[in-house]
C-alpha cells in the first residue's frame, strides 16, 4: 500500500555520544505544502549559498547535496513537477575529484542516494484460519 | 579401454563427434530413512547434475569447429565408469523422508535448524543475542496501545530517564508522537498485517512469515530488509553485502536490543508511571497557578476584544495574553522538541501547548479539572477559548495555521467547554455569549493571519547534518 508517509533515508550515526539510528523523512528536511511552494524552493536551491538558503560550510554543504537535494526530488514527483537539470542527476558531484570532495563536504565519503519507500518483507502474521471460521 | 563395447554407440553428434556417458551407481539402499534421504538427494541431485552437464558438452561440441582439428578419430567423451544399479527416479521433495529443512530470506532450502531471528552472528562479533520478548509494546499500567502517547511524553521528560536525543528520535520515528505520525511503525504493521486489536494481545503468541518469526524476530527482519534506505543503489557486490552483515549485526541489531530493551523497561518503572500518571496534574497545577499570578495582567481584555477600537492592538495584547497566560511553548521548547522529534522545519515557530490545549475530554488537564474553569476571569476565558481555536487548526506539517473562517469551522470540544463557563458566569454573559463568540471568531480569524506570517517569515530550511559514520 504506497503511502506518502513511506519514504525514508535511514542512518546509523555517531555524533559523538552513542550512536543511533536516524529516521529522516522528506518532512524533516524541508516542509513543501504544494507546487507553488516547491517553485519557490526550487528557485532558492538553485544556487544555495548565493541564495543564502545553505550556508557555505562542508556541514551545510553536505546536507544540501544528501538530504536537501533528494527532498526536492522527492517533492517534484509528488507534485508532477519536472526536475531541472541540476536536480535531477548526481552527476555534478559523483564526477568531482576526490580532493574537492573533501575540500567541499570533509572526508567523509558522500552518500548519494534518494528517499525510497520502506521495502515490505515478507513477514505476514501467520493466523490460524481454522479459529476464524464462524462455527457451523 | 574400449568404449563402444563398454557403452554401446552412443550419440552421433555430426561431424565425427560422438558423445558416450553413462552413470552406473551400486547402491545398497540404507535402512535408516535419515540416510535413505540424503542418498536419495544425492542421486538426485546427480542426475539433474549429469543432465545439465551433458546439455553444456553437446552445446560445446556443436558448435565446434572440428574440421580444424587433425584428429583422424571421432571425438569421444567419456564421463565415468562404473556398474549400473540405478534405483527407481526419485521426486525431489525436502525433507519428504525426514530431517530438517527451512528456506532463508532468498527463498533457498537449507537443511539444518534455521538460525534464529535472521541474526547473522559474525565469528568475531562479541555480541550477544538477547532474550526475546523486549521489542514488544507491553502494555502500561494495563493499558495497551499507548505508545504513541508515552513517546510524546518521554520527548519532554526522557533524558530524565537515560534517554540520548537520537533514542528518543528514533522512539518518535518508530510509534510517532502528538507532532508526527509513527509512519515507521505503520510501515511495519502494514508489513505484518498486525492490527490495533492484535498489539494488545500477548504477541508473544504470534509468528510472523514462512520462517515462523517472534514479534522481535519480525522487527528485525524488517530492518533486516532496509538495506536500500541505509545504503541507497550501491552494487550487491560481496564487499557491500559484507558491509551491510557488519551494520546489521555490530550497529543495528545492538541499537534496537538496547532502545526497545529501555524503552520497554520504563513501562514497569514506578517512578515513571508515577510521573506520566501525574503530568496532567501537574500541568493543570501550573496553569491555575500561573492565571492566578497573572490575573492583574490581563484585566480589560475582554473589553478589548469585545469593542475592537484598535485591531492592531488588540491582537497585539491578545498575543501577550496567550504567552502570559502559559498558552504558547515555550520558544527554547520549541526548538528543542523540534530537534529531538527531527522536526527542525519546526524551530523558532509559534505554536500552542499541545498538552493543555488538546480536544481529547480524556487527557486533557483543563477539561478534567470541572468547575475550576469556570472560575477564571472572562478574559482568561476569552484567551483560553482563543488559544483552543488556534491549535485546532495548527498543522505541523506547514507550520501554519489552517485559514478556513472561524465562524466556519465552530468550536471544538475545549473552546464549547469554555464558552459555556463564560455563559454561567451570570445572565448577563449568557445573554452576552452569541455576541462574544462572534468578536472571538473574528479575532481567532485575525490572530491566523499574524500568526501564519510570522512563521512564515522565519521558515528557513535546516541545515543540520549528523554526523554519518558509515
Amino acid at each position: 500500500m504506497a503511502n506518502r508517509d513511506d519514504y525514508f533515508m535511514l542512518d546509523l550515526v555517531d555524533d559523538g555520544g552513542e550512536p543511533a539510528l536516524h529516521v529522516t523523512t522528506p518532512a524533516s528536511v524541508l516542509v513543501i505544502s504544494d507546487a507553488d511552494v516547491l517553485q519557490e524552493k526550487l528557485a532558492a536551491f538553485s544556487d544555495p549559498v548565493k541564495n543564502k538558503v545553505v550556508s557555505n560550510t562542508a556541514k551545510a554543504r553536505r546536507w544540501y547535496v544528501e538530504k536537501t537535494l533528494p527532498a526536492l526530488r522527492y517533492y517534484c514527483d509528488r507534485f508532477g513537477v519536472q526536475q531541472p537539470d541540476w536536480l535531477s542527476t548526481n552527476g555534478h558531484w559523483e564526477r568531482m575529484t576526490d580532493e574537492d570532495k573533501t575540500r567541499l563536504f570533509g572526508p567523509d565519503p558522500l552518500k548519494l542516494r534518494d528517499f525510497v519507500q520502506v521495502e515490505r518483507p515478507d513477514i505476514e502474521v501467520v493466523r490460524n484460519e481454522e479459529e476464524e471460521q464462524p462455527n457451523g | 579401454m574400449d568404449l563402444d563395447e563398454l557403452f554401446g554407440e552412443g550419440t552421433e553428434l555430426g561431424d565425427d563427434v560422438v558423445v558416450k556417458a553413462q552413470l552406473r551407481f551400486r547402491i545398497q539402499p540404507p535402512q535408516h530413512p535419515v540416510a535413505q534421504d540424503i542418498v536419495d538427494r544425492i542421486v538426485v541431485a546427480y542426475d539433474e547434475r549429469l543432465d545439465m552437464i551433458c546439455r553444456e558438452v553437446d552445446d560445446v561440441l556443436q558448435h565446434a569447429d572440428h574440421r580444424m582439428s587433425d584428429r583422424s578419430q571421432a571425438l569421444v567423451l567419456d564421463l565415468g565408469v562404473a556398474d549400473i544399479v540405478k534405483g527407481p527416479p526419485q521426486v525431489y521433495a525436502p525433507g519428504a523422508k525426514g530431517g530438517k529443512w527451512y528456506r532463508d530470506g532468498k527463498g533457498h532450502i537449507r537443511y539444518g535448524e534455521k538460525p534464529q531471528g535472521g541474526f547473522k552472528q559474525r565469528a568475531n562479533s562479541d555480541h550477544v543475542a538477547p532474550q526475546v520478548g523486549h521489542y514488544r509494546p507491553a502494555p502500561f499500567k494495563g493499558m495497551s496501545g499507548i505508545d504513541r502517547d508515552l513517546t510524546g511524553f518521554l520527548m519532554n521528560d526522557g533524558k530524565k530517564y537515560g534517554f540520548t536525543d537520537p533514542e528518543l528520535r528514533f522512539l518518535g520515528s518508530w510509534y510517532g508522537t502528538d507532532a508526527k505520525s509513527g509512519a515507521l511503525f505503520e510501515a511495519f504493521l502494514d508489513c505484518t498485517g498486525l492490527t490495533p486489536d492484535d498489539l494488545k494481545t500477548d504477541l508473544s503468541q504470534l509468528r510472523f512469515g514462512g520462517q515462523n518469526l517472534t514479534y522481535e524476530e519480525a522487527v528485525f527482519e524488517f530492518f533486516a530488509a532496509q538495506r536500500p534506505l541505509f545504503m541507497g543503489d550501491e552494487t550487491e557486490s560481496e564487499d557491500a553485502d559484507g558491509d551491510w552483515n557488519e551494520i546489521l549485526n555490530d550497529e543495528l541489531k545492538p541499537l534496537l536490543d538496547s532502545v526497545f530493551s529501555k524503552y520497554e523497561a520504563l513501562k514497569t518503572d514506578e517512578d515513571f508511571m508515577e510521573s506520566y500518571a501525574d503530568d496532567g496534574d501537574r500541568q493543570r497545577r501550573r496553569f491555575f497557578d500561573t492565571a492566578k499570578r497573572t490575573a492583574s495582567s490581563s484585566q480589560g481584555l475582554a473589553t478589548q476584544i469585545l469593542t475592537a477600537w484598535n485591531p492592531s492592538k488588540q491582537v497585539t495584547d491578545v498575543l501577550v495574553g496567550l504567552k502570559t497566560l502559559g498558552l504558547f511553548v515555550n520558544p527554547s521548547k520549541t526548538d528543542a522538541n523540534a530537534t529531538v522529534q527531527d522536526r527542525p522545519h519546526l524551530k523558532g515557530s509559534l505554536s500552542l501547548d499541545d498538552r493543555l490545549l488538546t480536544d481529547d475530554l480524556q487527557s486533557n488537564p483543563l477539561i478534567a479539572s470541572g468547575d475550576k474553569l469556570a472560575k477564571l476571569s472572562a478574559s482568561q476565558l476569552m484567551l483560553l477559548y482563543t488559544a483552543a481555536e488556534l491549535h485546532r487548526r495548527w498543522d505541523a506539517e506547514t507550520r501554519s495555521y489552517s485559514t478556513e473562517k472561524q465562524e466556519d469551522v465552530g468550536a471544538g470540544a475545549l473552546g464549547a467547554i469554555v464558552l459555556e463557563g463564560l455563559s454561567g458566569k451570570s445572565e448577563g454573559w449568557t445573554a452576552a455569549v452569541p455576541l462574544v463568540r462572534q468578536h472571538l471568531d473574528t479575532l481567532v480569524n485575525r490572530l491566523v493571519g499574524v500568526l501564519n506570517r510570522e512563521n512564515a517569515s522565519l521558515d528557513q530550511p535546516s541545515q543540520k547534518k549528523p554526523k554519518s559514520k558509515k
